[in-house]
């Protein structure tokens, strides 16, 4: 494999836990809730995912258990935000910088005087194609999960924008009175949207310790919670375009080394910014274009009365 | 009423901290031995009490940026960004000053930090005003922006040579902000609290203070009555920009007296636990600052004394947000946030 | 008073009494903390060492630069009966709190492992008179308060370079770091060097991870597959944190590959023998702080404190690691031989720290094999 190869491969690679992150955020964003909180969510399945392997159990179970525990925090967030009438920025805030913190905190109460790595061991099914030049190990060479979180990211898309249920959880996003005078009961659609969506965000996060690195470390996740966020906003909840942009966000990434490597003379700092300054560029773009649900955010209050 | 508001936010702080028992005692620590710690070093020692004060001060400018941006409706989450900027900004020229006197010389790197901050959150606030973009996403790219920049200069154009570690060229001790005397507490803490009266003042008895809460709470309504919206919206939010990069400016004429390379500053979402503790209230801000002041200082020393890992600090102030979301507070949002007045304006 | 129950606001009054009160609090506690003022210990002569502490950035676990320090001080400790604090995780954000703290503790010396921590620790030693221990800090040495650690571990890296050569099958060796300090630089253009002395036509990559990546860990894994890919068979990773990654990636690239040649790994500061690198590890430029510290206490026991120390390859500061892999014999006598050469003067290694000469340097041992 060479160097071009090697970066495409590893900004696939890279794109697995981003695009299932995203993805349930956007579930989560149809449905009229806007959760910060990924950043947190995503090290919580990723330290969860970490303990059972290490532990001894398979990485399908860690990566089940990573869903879990996004799912559980799914719940919390969702029946905080319909019967608390929490308010959802500062419950998302407060996820992400507890979640950072717990996982910090666990990691090193129990793994204090070590750095324990994960075998590795995750089959490559269609490695008998990854021979074609460029794109062959890219596409052919990646282990089992990369193609799985595709089919997921792509399955679930299209049922959110084909499915009737996909119909309800945008009726619900975007006037939840209305829908809920056609007999919707739009807090139960929320709460499962947020228990599915945060569930997906749980399972990146354990695709990110468990595939993508092998090991956890505090803070791991570095932003790509929050890229995750910007993506679902700008992916406006479709599926292709958010795996399309969580491979370029990856592809961002990787470039810096490959770029060194070819001697062009460009600081590391630079490369840097590049992922962050694109998506940046690419709200602008699509600015009037990003249509939020228009009822993102707000607090769904059913029993409130109209001035 | 007061006592209501008070009570819920005691509520919501003692609850953070029996969440957070819970974890210490899963991991086999006595909670009452680490509390009792914290408020043993943070509040009945004099040196606790000193560097607790010192602490606040960022946070509580950084919570004062997070309400002028809430005023108006607005979600300021870049604040750490504007913070890095302001203190780039200052870092770049302070060296080149040496020859001034030393009250200009902090006067002229405010005026370049605030400048910085305010331009660093102008551009969220034009997308968000001009194009309808939500400004949570851009301050939060923003930030990463500012940092990667922030690392791009001080290793490149700014580096102090004799330095190891790449940061900015130092101001001597002797040109720092002073401290009280006998004490270590420089007056960038009064500088903080000092704003924040400002502001409450600004807010209570100017026009643009009082219009520009009509226009964050009802936005439609403002408009209707010739309130010029969008422009508060950006003045606002420019505003925030600076007076976050006033912390960012006191890191370097007053903390450290440079900027280092990989500084992330931790006072973004502390910022919007000191804002809620508060009830959104200015008189509020101080107190709540001073809480999560503790925490930080906190963090810093009880590791080492109780064997505490130091993550538990963020662990807190991420369960004080949790609990301050949850705590029913319907009354303190801005009723233009809730669907049922959107709704029924339309 | 009238308070509207539907909007909940507090009137003017309420609002001014808050504010009054929240000020007199902090009043009360400002003046009441005057009390309990004792006064500050004057530096004297102090030549008895009961208590030393040691701050670092990250942790211990790290089996790298914080190890070593750690450990160092930690066995010293015992051996001499002298208490030992150590604060770890303590990060890149101003330390002068914890500095303190340790000063009302008592301590009488600092160790600042860390060369971020540069400017805090010169100035906190002036203001409190504890004395401190710093890194890479020439110019900030005082007399009995401020002394410095150098590593010139250049030396020791270019017979790890004559090392790599000698053993490379596939002719290509990778440098990969996470950041450009001077300490690291030193080993950079000393494995460079190292490696072109023995095989100018070995090619040399080098990758840089981040500005500051020490514990960018998935980061570093993926330069390192990256490199690999590129043909390197020979990793010599400067990554404290991030090493793990390089490590993590070396792993499962040998574990995978089927006809390809299984990549091995060189390491700097710490010895990793006992963890998962041990089955590739062939070697690491070993930091070694126990003459520097033993001195630095010594020096602070008979009152003269503050000077230069410097860890090299001649007062063994800095050493190669034991292979725990098996390396040719035919190599070892190599590096031997080189050793020899060094100390006698034969052989002269490049003394480059900073970024940029670095990267001329680099380019022109290149340029060399063209």
């Amino acid at each position: 494999m060479n160097v071009i190869e090697t970066l495409l491969a590893s900004a696939m690679l890279a794109a697995a836990p981003l695009m299932l992150a995203a993805i349930g955020e956007a579930i989560g964003q149809r449905s009229g809730q806007l959760n910060l909180g990924v950043e947190g969510v995503m090290l919580l399945g990723a330290f969860t995912g970490f303990v059972v392997v290490e532990a001894g159990g398979t990485v399908s179970a860690g990566l089940v258990a990573a869903m879990i525990i996004g799912m559980v925090v799914g719940a919390g967030f969702g029946l905080a935000t319909t019967l608390l009438s929490a308010n959802q920025i500062v419950l998302g805030l407060g996820v992400a910088l507890a979640g950072e913190g717990a996982t910090g905190y666990l990691f090193r109460e129990r793994f204090g005087l070590s750095q324990p790595l994960l075998d590795a061991g995750m089959s490559r099914p269609l490695h008998h194609f990854a021979g074609i030049p460029v794109v062959g190990p890219a596409l052919f060479d990646q282990r089992w999960f990369v193609y799985l979180a595709w089919a997921l990211v792509v399955g679930i898309g299209a049922w959110m924008r084909y499915g009737r249920p996909g119909l309800i959880l945008r009726a619900a996003g975007e006037s939840p009175f209305a829908t809920e005078a056609a007999g919707v009961d739009v807090q139960r659609v929320r709460v499962i949207a947020a228990i599915v969506g945060q569930g997906l965000v749980g399972l990146g996060g354990g695709a990110l310790s468990l595939v993508e690195v092998g090991f956890f470390t505090p803070g791991m996740t570095v932003g790509i919670g929050f890229i995750a966020i910007a993506i679902a906003m700008v992916g406006q909840q479709r599926p292709l375009r958010i795996a399309g942009l969580a491979i370029v966000f990856g592809l961002l990434r990787g470039s810096g080394t490959a770029i060194q490597l070819t001697n062009v003379d460009v600081q590391t700092e630079f490369l840097e910014l590049l992922p962050y300054a694109g998506v940046l560029v690419l709200v602008v773009l699509m600015g009037r274009q990003v249509r939020l649900p228009r009822a993102l955010g707000l607090a769904y209050d059913r029993e409130s009365r109209n001035a | 009423m007061v006592i209501r508001s008070a009570a819920q936010s005691l509520l919501v702080v003692v609850g953070a901290f029996v969440s957070g028992a819970v974890v210490l005692l899963l991991t086999g620590h006595n909670p009452l031995l680490v509390y009792l710690e914290l408020i043993e070093r943070t509040l009945l020692r004099r040196s606790g009490i000193e560097e607790s004060l010192v602490a606040m001060s960022p946070v509580l400018l950084a919570a004062i940026a997070a309400w002028i941006a809430s005023r108006v409706g607005m979600w300021n989450i870049g604040i750490d960004g504007q913070i890095v900027a302001g203190a780039v900004a200052a870092g770049a020229i302070a060296p080149h000053l040496g020859a001034w006197p030393v009250w200009l010389m902090w006067l002229a790197c405010a005026v370049a930090g605030v400048i910085a901050g305010a331009l660093w959150a102008l551009i969220p606030a034009m997308l968000r005003v001009r194009r309808g973009v939500n400004e949570i996403v851009t301050t939060i790219m923003m930030t990463y922006v500012a940092y990667s920049s922030a690392s791009w200069l001080i290793k490149g154009a700014l580096k102090d040579d004799e330095m190891v570690a790449p940061a900015t060229r130092i101001v001597d001790v002797a040109r720092r902000l002073p401290e009280l005397p006998s004490t270590r507490i420089h007056i960038g803490v009064l500088v903080a609290v000092v704003a924040c009266l400002t502001v409450w003042i600004l807010s209570r008895w100017t026009a643009i203070g009082m219009l520009s809460r009509v226009a964050g709470e009802a936005p439609r309504a403002a408009h209707r009555i010739g309130v010029p919206v969008d422009r508060y919206v950006v003045t606002a939010f420019v505003a925030s920009g600076g007076v976050a990069a006033l912390a960012g400016v006191n890191e370097v004429i007053a903390v450290r007296g440079s900027v280092q390379a990989d500084w992330r500053p931790p006072y973004g979402l502390a910022a919007f636990g000191v804002l809620f503790l508060a009830r959104r209230q200015v008189a509020g801000l101080i107190p709540a600052a001073l809480l999560l002041g503790m925490l930080e200082y906190g963090a810093t020393v009880l590791p080492r004394s109780t064997g505490v890992a130091p993550n538990f600090f963020p662990l807190l102030e991420g369960l004080i947000l949790v609990f301050l979301a949850i705590v029913n507070w319907r009354r303190i949002v801005p009723r233009g946030r809730s669907l049922a007045r959107s709704e029924g304006a339309t | 008073m009238t308070v509207n129950a539907g909007r909940g606001r507090i009137p003017e009054a309420m609002k001014l009494i808050r504010l009054f009160r929240s000020g007199l609090i902090v009043g009360v506690l400002l003046s009441t903390a005057w009390m309990p003022w004792f006064a500050m210990d004057d530096v004297s002569a102090k030549t008895e060492v009961d208590k030393v502490a040691i701050v670092t950035p990250a942790s211990r676990s790290n089996q790298g630069w914080d190890q070593q320090g750690v450990d160092t001080l930690v066995a010293i400790g015992k051996d001499r009966d002298i208490e030992v604090e150590v604060v770890e995780n303590a990060g890149n954000d101003p330390i002068t709190p914890v500095l303190r703290d340790l000063a009302d503790d008592d301590v009488d010396l600092v160790f600042c492992h860390a060369s971020g921590y540069q400017s805090e620790c010169p100035e906190f030693a002036q203001s409190e008179g504890v004395p401190v221990v710093v890194i890479e800090n020439p110019d900030a040495v005082l007399d009995g308060l401020v002394a410095d650690i150098e590593t010139q571990a250049q030396k020791v890296a270019y017979l790890a370079g004559v090392m790599a050569a000698a053993e490379t099958k596939t002719g290509k060796v990778a440098i990969v770091v996470s950041g450009e300090p001077p300490t690291w630089n030193y080993m950079t253009a000393g494995f460079a060097q190292g490696v072109h002395d023995t095989n100018p036509d070995v090619e040399l990559i080098y990758s840089v991870i981040g500005e500051a990546a020490y514990d960018d860990s998935p980061n570093a894994k993926r330069v390192t597959e990256t490199v690999i890919a590129a043909g390197a068979d020979i990793v010599f990773g400067m990554g404290d944190g991030a090493s793990f990654g390089m490590i993590q990636a070396i792993r499962e690239h040998n574990a995978e590959s089927e006809d390809e040649q299984a990549v091995r790994f060189i390491d700097v500061i710490g010895d990793k023998s006992d963890s998962e690198a041990g089955e590739f590890l062939m070697t690491s430029v070993l930091f070694d702080y126990t003459g520097a510290y033993t001195t630095m206490i010594d020096d602070l026991e008979a009152g003269t404190f503050g000077s230069v120390y410097t860890m090299n390859l001649e007062n063994e500061g800095v050493r190669l690691l034991e292979p725990p892999i098996e390396i040719d014999p035919a190599t070892m006598e190599q590096v031997e031989k080189a050793r020899q050469g060094i100390l006698d003067g034969t052989i002269t290694v490049p003394t480059i720290s900073d970024a940029e000469e670095l990267e001329t340097f680099l380019d022109d041992l290149a340029g060399d094999q063209e």
